[in-house]
Parts: C-alpha cells; sequence; structure tokens
C-alpha cells in the first residue's frame, strides 16, 4: 500500500479500522485488586469536528466529565467523589474519545450512577461551556504557545503534515477560532451525533462484582442517545501526501533556546504486518526517555548536545511528563517523529545536521545483528512492564480493539520472536527515509537561523572538553552534511492554533 | 464519610500484617501486605513489598540526599548533576556494558532528584534481579568516571535547565525560594542557580568528594516491590551491597531564621503570558507530623476543587484558569502555598486580594466534621489509589520512605492525619498563614509583550 506522493484529497480511506468495529463493546477483564478500572470509549473525536467548530470533539467531552449534569452541577460532583478519590479522566484524539476513572469497590455502585448521568444526562449549561472553553483557549495560547516549547514543536510539526483539511489538521482540543465559535447548542449536537448508543467500547477492570460490566453497559444502552442513522460515522482518514523535500518551518518566540520536531506520515499502524519491526526500528533509534538508544547515545551521551533525544511511529503526546506511552490514543494514519529537546542556538544547525545525519546512515547500514538481537531483547521483556498496572492492561487491551490487533504483550513477543534482521532493515526502507519531511525548530532570532540554513555553510562545534577522534572526524562530516531544504518558513507564534 | 467505614475499607483491602524486623501487627496499617524491612549492619536499609504482580519488580534506591544537602557556594544543583553521573559507568560495568545488560534486560531505567532526596529506579523481570542487583551496588560503590564525560553531562544538565526554561511556575519556583530564604539550602531549588550549572563543568574534583560524603549506605534506602519474597530479596541484597562501606559525613545545614515580615519579588517574563502569582508561607518540617498533617488537611479544605476558592475564582468568577496548590512534604520548614495564573489580567489584584484573604483567614474558618472526615477519606482512598502496579506502590512508598525511612513512619503518617482535630487547624493556620511569613512572587509579561 503505497500512497506516498499523491494529494491526500483524492485517496480512498486507506484505513477504516475503527469505524468497522461493531457497537456497543463490552471488554472485561476482572481482578483481584479492590480498584475497579472503568473505560467508556465512543468512536468520535477531532477528526469529526465540523469545519469552522474545530474543538467540538474536546469542548462536548471536557463539558460531560467536567460539567454539569441535568441534576448535578459540577461543583456537587466535585463534591460527590472528593472523599472517594475519584475524578473522571477524558483523552480526546483524533478517532476515539475516552472517559475514565479508577474507583474502589467501596465506591462503585455510587459513582456508577453518577458515571451514567454524567454520560448520558449532560446540561451543556452556558458557564461550564465558558470556562472549559476558556482552559482550552489558555491551553492552545498558553500552555503550549508560551509555556512548553517541545510540545509546542511537536504539534506544530503535525500540523504541517496534516493540511487543514485532512479530518486530523488541527489540535486536538481545536482551533481559537472554532472554540470561539461554540455555542452550548452546537456541543449538545455534537454529542447526540457522536456520543450515541451505537457505537461505543465499554471496558472494565479490576476487583467489580459479577454481573457489573454488563449491567453496566445495559444503563448507557438506555439512556445515551439513540444512534443515527446517518451522519454519525466518522469521517475517512486518508493518508496525507508525504512532505516533498525538507521542509522547515521556524516558529518563532523568545525562548532561550532550539526545540526540534522532525517527522512524515507513515503507512504501518499497529495494525500492520511491519509495525513490530518498524517499532523495533524506532526503539533502537530513539526509545523514549531511554538512555539506550542510538540518538541519545550520539547526541547527548558523546556530545552534550542537550537533554535527550528519541524518536516515535505513534502519537505520544505529553512526553515530557511520561515515562511510557499513554494509551487510547490509537489513529488509522501514524507519522514517524524525531524529537530532539531544546539546544543551545549556536549548536541548532549541528543539531539538525547531525540529526538527518544519523538517520541517512541508518537507513544506509541498517540495524547490526547484534543492535538488532539487543532491541528485540529490550523490547519483548520490556513489554509486559507497559502493561504491569490494571488500568494500563486495560487501556492496550481497548487500543488493541481499535486496531483489530491480537493483545499487545503476546503479539509484540511473538512477532520479534520470529523477526530477522533482513525483515527489520527491509521494513525501515520500506517506510521511512530521510529526503522528505517537515522540521519544526522552536527559536528566537528566526531570520538569522532562516539565512544559516538556506546558505548552507558549514556549523563546526566546539566542545568544553577534549573528544575522541572518532568524534572530531564524525564531527567534521557533519558540520558540512549538506541539508538540501527545499524551503524554510518563518511563522510568529501567535499565528499557531489560530 | 464515617471513619469506621473506612477503616473498615482499608481492613477489607488490606492484609493486617506488618513486619519490621521483629515482628509487630498493625490492625489499621495502609502498608502493603507481607511488606518486611531489615537493616544490614552497614546500616543500608531494605524495604520488600510482595504483590501479586507476575514476574514484573520494581526496584527504588532511595538517597537521603538532594539539593538540601548543597551547603557550599558555588555548588548549588550539584546533587541533581551527580544523580546524571551515577548513569557513566563502573570499571566492572563500563558505560557501553551496562547500557547492554539494561537493553537486553528489557529495562526501565531513571532517577529524579528533589530538595530532600535522589531517587533511582527500575522495573525489570524477576529473572533479572540478581543482575540488577549486581549492576546496582557496584556503581553506588565503585562508580567511575573521566573527566571529559563529566564535562559533557554538565551540558546535559544544561540542557534540562534549557527545556525547563519556557515554563513560568520553574522561574516561580527559583525566585520564591531565593527570596524566602536568606541562608537555608532551600534557598536554591534542585536544578540549582544557572551561574552554577554553567560552571559544573570546573567541578571534576568536587564530585568525587561529593561521591565520597553521601553516596554511603547510611544515606541510602533500597526498597523491592512485586514478584519478589522478602527473605530471599534480603539475602541477594546483603550479599550485594553487603561490602558497601559506612561513611561519616554529615552536612551542616544552616537553620533558617524566624522570617521577620512579607516578601515580595517580581518577574518581567520575555513570552506573552497571563499574569501568574505564586504565595508560599513557611511551614513545619515533616518532624512536626501534627502540623504536617494538619497543613495537609488545609490542602484539601481549602485549596483542593471542592474548596470555596476554587468554586469562587474557577467556577463561578472564572477569573483564574491554573490553580495549583503546592503542600510538599519536605524534611526542613519549606513553603506551602499556591500558584494561580488570572484570565482577567484587570482583575488580578482582586484575585491576589481574595487569595491572601483565604489563607490569612484559616484560622478562623469553621470546618465541619463532616467535611473533615470528607478529606481524611480522600488521603486514604488516594494514597490506596496509588498502589495499583509495582512501579506506582514503588515510587509512593519510595517518596515516603526518603523523609522516614522507618515503614511504620507510613501509618503514622496516615494516623497523625486521622487525628487532626479542628482546633489543631485552627491552631497550626494560626501559626502558619501569617504575613510576616509570607513570600510573594509575580510574574508578568514584559510591557512590549501584553496581550
Amino acid at each position: 500500500m503505497r500512497l506516498f506522493n499523491l494529494p491526500w484529497r483524492v485517496l480512498v480511506a486507506s484505513a477504516l479500522l475503527a469505524h468497522s468495529v461493531g457497537a456497543q463493546e463490552l471488554l472485561t477483564m476482572p481482578g483481584t485488586s479492590p480498584l475497579v478500572d472503568v473505560s467508556l470509549q465512543f468512536h468520535t473525536g477531532a477528526a469529526a469536528d465540523p469545519k469552522g467548530l474545530e474543538g467540538s470533539a474536546w469542548l462536548t467531552a471536557a463539558t460531560l466529565s467536567q460539567g454539569a449534569t441535568e441534576t448535578h452541577s459540577y461543583d456537587d460532583l466535585l463534591q460527590i467523589f472528593y472523599p472517594w478519590s475519584v475524578e473522571v479522566g477524558t483523552t480526546v484524539d483524533k478517532e476515539v474519545v475516552t472517559f475514565s476513572a479508577t474507583v474502589h469497590r467501596d465506591h462503585l455502585q455510587e459513582f456508577t450512577d453518577l458515571f451514567v448521568e454524567m454520560m448520558t444526562q449532560p446540561k451543556f449549561d452556558k458557564a461550564d461551556v465558558d470556562r472549559l472553553r476558556d482552559k482550552g483557549k489558555n491551553f492552545l495560547t498558553q500552555d503550549l504557545r508560551s509555556n512548553n516549547d517541545e510540545e509546542l514543536g511537536k504539534e506544530a510539526m503535525y500540523l504541517e503534515i496534516y493540511p487543514p483539511l485532512h479530518p486530523y489538521g488541527h489540535h486536538n482540543v481545536g482551533t481559537l477560532t472554532g472554540l470561539a465559535a461554540l455555542s452550548p447548542q452546537n456541543l449538545k449536537a455534537f454529542y447526540q451525533e457522536n456520543f450515541h448508543a451505537g457505537d461505543f467500547v465499554l471496558g472494565v477492570a479490576g476487583g467489580y462484582p459479577e454481573g457489573y460490566p454488563e449491567s453496566l453497559r445495559q444503563k448507557l444502552l438506555a439512556k445515551l442517545p439513540k444512534a443515527q442513522a446517518a451522519g454519525s460515522n466518522p469521517p475517512s482518514i486518508v493518508q496525507p501526501s508525504r512532505p516533498d523535500g525538507r521542509r522547515v518551518t521556524i516558529v518563532e518566540k523568545d525562548t532561550r533556546s532550539v526545540a526540534m520536531s522532525l517527522g512524515f506520515p507513515i503507512d504501518v499502524t499497529r495494525s500492520d504486518s511491519d509495525w513490530t519491526a518498524l517499532n523495533l526500528v524506532r526503539s533502537y533509534l530513539g526509545e523514549h526517555r531511554s538512555s539506550n538508544s542510538h540518538l541519545y547515545q550520539r547526541l547527548r551521551e558523546a556530545r552534550g548536545l542537550n537533554y535527550g533525544d528519541y524518536s516515535y511511529i505513534e502519537y505520544f503526546p505529553n512526553g515530557m511528563y511520561l515515562f511510557q506511552p499513554e494509551t487510547y490514543y490509537p489513529r488509522s494514519e501514524q507519522v514517524f517523529q524525531i524529537w530532539i529537546r531544546p539546544v543551545q542556538p549556536e549548536n541548532a544547525v549541528f543539531t539538525l545536521r547531525a540529526t538527518l545525519f544519523e538517520l541517512e546512515r541508518l537507513l544506509r547500514d541498517g540495524l547490526s545483528q547484534e543492535e538488532f538481537e539487543a532491541t528485540r531483547s529490550f523490547l519483548s521483556k520490556n513489554a509486559p512492564l507497559l502493561v504491569a498496572s490494571s488500568a494500563h492492561r486495560l487501556g492496550y487491551a481497548m487500543d488493541d480493539k481499535f486496531y483489530q490487533a491480537d493483545p499487545y504483550v503476546k503479539r509484540l513477543r511473538e512477532e520479534l520472536d520470529a523477526l530477522t534482521l533482513d525483515q527489520v532493515n527491509s521494513a525501515m526502507r520500506r517506510h521511512l527515509q530521510a529526503e522528505n519531511m517537515e522540521i519544526v525548530l522552536v527559536s528566537k532570532n528566526a531570520e538569522t537561523l532562516k539565512a544559516g540554513l538556506l546558505k548552507g555553510d558549514p556549523s563546526p562545534i566546539t566542545y568544553n572538553s577534549p573528544k575522541p577522534e572518532e568524534i572530531l572526524t564524525e564531527d567534521r562530516l557533519i558540520e558540512s552534511y549538506p541539508l538540501d531544504l527545499r524551503e524554510v518558513l518563518v511563522t510568529p507564534v501567535d499565528e499557531m492554533f489560530r | 464519610m464515617p471513619l469506621q467505614k473506612l477503616l473498615k475499607a482499608a481492613l477489607a483491602s488490606l492484609s493486617i500484617l506488618l513486619l519490621t524486623g521483629a515482628p509487630t501487627v498493625s490492625a489499621q496499617t495502609l502498608i502493603p501486605p507481607g511488606a518486611q524491612s531489615t537493616v544490614l549492619p552497614n546500616g543500608l536499609r531494605v524495604v520488600v513489598v510482595p504483590t501479586d504482580t507476575k514476574d514484573v519488580v520494581a526496584l527504588q534506591i532511595v538517597m537521603s540526599v538532594g539539593s538540601r544537602n548543597e551547603v557550599e557556594a558555588g555548588k548549588t544543583g550539584f546533587a541533581h548533576f551527580f544523580e546524571h553521573l551515577m548513569f557513566r559507568g563502573t570499571d566492572r560495568y563500563p558505560s557501553a556494558a551496562a547500557d547492554a545488560l539494561l537493553k537486553n534486560a528489557g529495562v526501565d531505567s531513571n532517577a529524579w532528584t528533589w530538595d530532600d532526596q535522589t531517587v533511582y529506579h527500575k522495573v525489570f523481570l524477576k529473572e533479572d534481579l540478581a543482575k540488577i542487583l549486581d549492576y546496582e551496588a557496584d556503581r553506588f560503590q565503585n562508580l567511575k568516571f573521566a573527566k571529559p564525560e563529566f564535562q559533557t553531562e554538565a551540558l546535559a544538565v544544561l540542557g534540562e535547565y534549557n527545556k525547563n526554561s519556557a515554563d513560568p511556575t520553574e522561574k516561580m519556583f527559583e525566585v520564591l525560594q531565593n527570596t524566602a530564604y536568606d541562608v537555608h539550602t532551600y534557598k536554591h531549588t534542585t536544578m540549582g542557580f544557572l551561574e552554577d550549572i554553567e560552571k559544573f563543568p570546573e567541578g571534576y574534583e568536587y564530585s568525587w568528594q561529593f561521591f565520597d560524603r553521601f553516596y554511603r549506605p547510611e544515606y541510602a534506602t533500597l526498597l523491592l516491590v512485586g514478584d519478589v519474597q522478602p527473605k530471599a530479596a534480603f539475602d541477594l541484597v546483603a550479599k550485594n551491597f553487603g561490602s558497601w562501606k559506612k561513611g561519616d559525613y554529615v552536612p551542616k545545614i544552616s537553620a533558617e531564621p524566624p522570617q521577620k515580615g512579607p516578601r515580595e519579588e517580581s518577574i518581567a517574563w520575555e513570552s506573552p503570558t497571563l499574569p501568574w502569582f505564586m504565595v508560599g508561607y513557611k511551614a513545619p518540617p515533616f518532624s512536626d507530623l501534627e502540623g504536617t498533617a494538619a497543613l495537609q488537611l488545609w490542602e484539601s479544605l481549602a485549596f483542593s476543587q471542592t474548596g470555596a476558592l476554587y468554586k469562587s475564582l474557577v467556577l463561578d468568577e472564572q477569573v483564574v484558569d491554573e490553580f495549583e496548590p503546592f503542600f510538599f512534604l519536605k524534611k526542613d520548614s519549606y513553603l506551602v502555598g499556591i500558584a494561580v495564573r488570572v484570565t482577567d489580567p484587570t482583575r488580578y489584584d482582586e484575585v491576589r486580594r481574595e487569595v491572601l484573604k483565604t489563607f490569612e483567614g484559616l484560622a478562623k474558618m469553621e470546618v465541619t466534621p463532616a467535611r473533615l472526615a470528607d478529606v481524611k477519606s480522600r488521603k486514604r482512598y488516594s494514597f490506596l489509589q496509588s498502589l495499583d502496579s509495582p512501579a506506582a506502590t514503588a515510587k509512593e512508598l519510595a517518596f515516603m520512605l526518603s523523609l522516614n525511612p522507618q515503614l511504620s513512619g507510613i501509618d503514622d503518617f496516615y494516623s497523625a492525619l486521622d487525628e487532626v482535630s479542628q482546633e489543631k487547624l485552627s491552631e497550626v493556620a494560626q501559626q502558619v498563614f501569617v504575613p510576616e511569613h509570607r513570600t510573594i512572587v509575580t510574574l508578568k509579561p514584559k510591557e512590549n509583550n501584553q496581550k
């Protein structure tokens, strides 16, 4: 399935995974813990936001979990949940919206009644909507634009890859214009159309009483909006065209250092047979928050360029706060991404060159047998650690359901066992490349940086300590590595997420 | 919720056996069932908590050293920097060999440093326990790195400072601590002063002095949680760590004299931002368990999402969107307070007045018995909910053990919470929440960035 280099608009949907999942599925994972995990997932999300009303899915979901019901104000709900230490969490991604909570079985019955009420009788009170709209707006303008250059860089890269007309073409929280335009009436309509009894997955794990999951499912079925015959299906998600050449966007803001994200779309998700091989390449190149992977070793350990350097084949938000991936972000389309943590401005061009140099070298030389085996062993032994909590087990199982994949750990370990080095290197060359990508740099002095990038002069680096000859020799190659940039654009940070 | 029901809940879900050295039995413990602890002859404390998660083991090595121990001028941030250096290898496990070991075993490995502690944590499969302990025991005793590697690692810490620097709350804590303290080491944050971070590359010799002082068994607690049996685990830890030599260094941390009046500092932020402010009051140290417990309850009573202030500022008036109380547990007198982001800059002064009025009116605030029972319930259930995997349990316990290395300290802390009365609440509020002990930091955009 090679969809690159075609405009995404003319493509037929490449993956309709979520949408073929049957209605009202129930997933149960009984356990001995006194805690019970409940997750309710709807097959809708930011990809279903109507044009001009971007933010519909996020604001609707936020109002359900942090707003009044027909019988309780939000403050009432907070007061009731507080002594139980219960919160209803919400994850809004492109194709699914998930509500989840962990509750001690002492409070399960009382919690369940309120949870059903929150999901089925939301009030869409104007005061709640206004408060949450502000929260969304401030998330975009303050938390992303102002306070977190790394997440800003990543989200900006996604927006370069997915053009505004693509269903993925805006942040999960929406756009500033979309959020401003949403009325409680809009949200009510979005809720009726998308959070309905016809298409949800309910997951329950932990020490729940017998019959509990089915009784909760029945309550939801009886009270959720009725499934609508038309207009309720999520849009088809198709792959965007791969960037033509290397495009750089400098998001300009006043900041100490330069944060970088590089990426391009790939046609591999957890549903595909190449996923495990590509996942191994990802882990080898840049296992998340691990000092034990290639980019980190070359850029941070050997050169001290920054705090860390990682790579991804799946959407992974909030990486700076997490050691392990979060669940409930399954997607029909994914991106290969490299995250370079902020570097000193004087080293920015060198670091970008070093990153591309390493990616190109990996594509050319492939993994060695030893690297392949070590990474395979890492992934195989690390997999059970990802699902050591009941909430994570449930999350992975729900993601498996989306991808129609076998249970994550079992599948990963079996496929890793059967994998060969040749298969890994050829999967890598099938899906990854270094010529066409979106590169986002968050930086001050954008015009100077732009001129430097376009001019392509060597960017030698100096160190505060002696370096081995091997590194210095490599540096001489890196400092004049041809960037071959197709274009360099500058976007003032204030223009992001409009 | 009534206390009786609470205790019943705790009993229903938790075993009642607690062993610390000699067996002791507690009827209302929050300590996970089967937990045992021992102390090796060299002073290393070992805690083992078996859970029913098959094959998975979480290890935490808790060092009682943090930025609080940085008593020498020009060396702020060194405890955190040293945490980085602990990953640079030994003769037996040079960097590459250590990497290979951890990679082949699929280990999740990392560490964190704060004011009072540095914690090294790993999660892995049971089959690799012996190998991991061998590696850990070696690096805690025989760490070795050359000067160039040391200097390179110094740059990674500067990179860490850089990646944090876009976040206004990081800067506000930096200024808050610097303003509130004159002599105690809480004057600087764990990252340290930027000028000291920039001088790290010159501190190679000092780093060995630091290792020699603090990386000693009497500063350490080793915690294992998951698919492990206490007896076998104790033996394995003793085999590997028994040779670790005890030290004798005790840092002289200057006591902070009582604050005599309100302090205030402001930050002009380079990027466009909504205005923030942070207010902190000097709190009793963790060793004052009753005072600490009362403040923990005040956080819930007055500054949680169920408090009147949240309702008024966030839900009803909607003039605040970030409402972040901080009531951290610290060894010495630290600051408790709140960071607030104001959504309507024209109402900034009004919000600030309201927040200060709330803090400084707590001594007279009436708390109903039902409300008090609710927040006590919250604390217990929140603790129970944090024990949902070996890694999460280990993280929770490691933090508590870093403040009080006795396992029984967990029950002491939760008992103290249960025993706080209305009178105690008022008494503590009267001591703590007064203008004399207050420090405020404001953060607003530079004039040309007002938006």
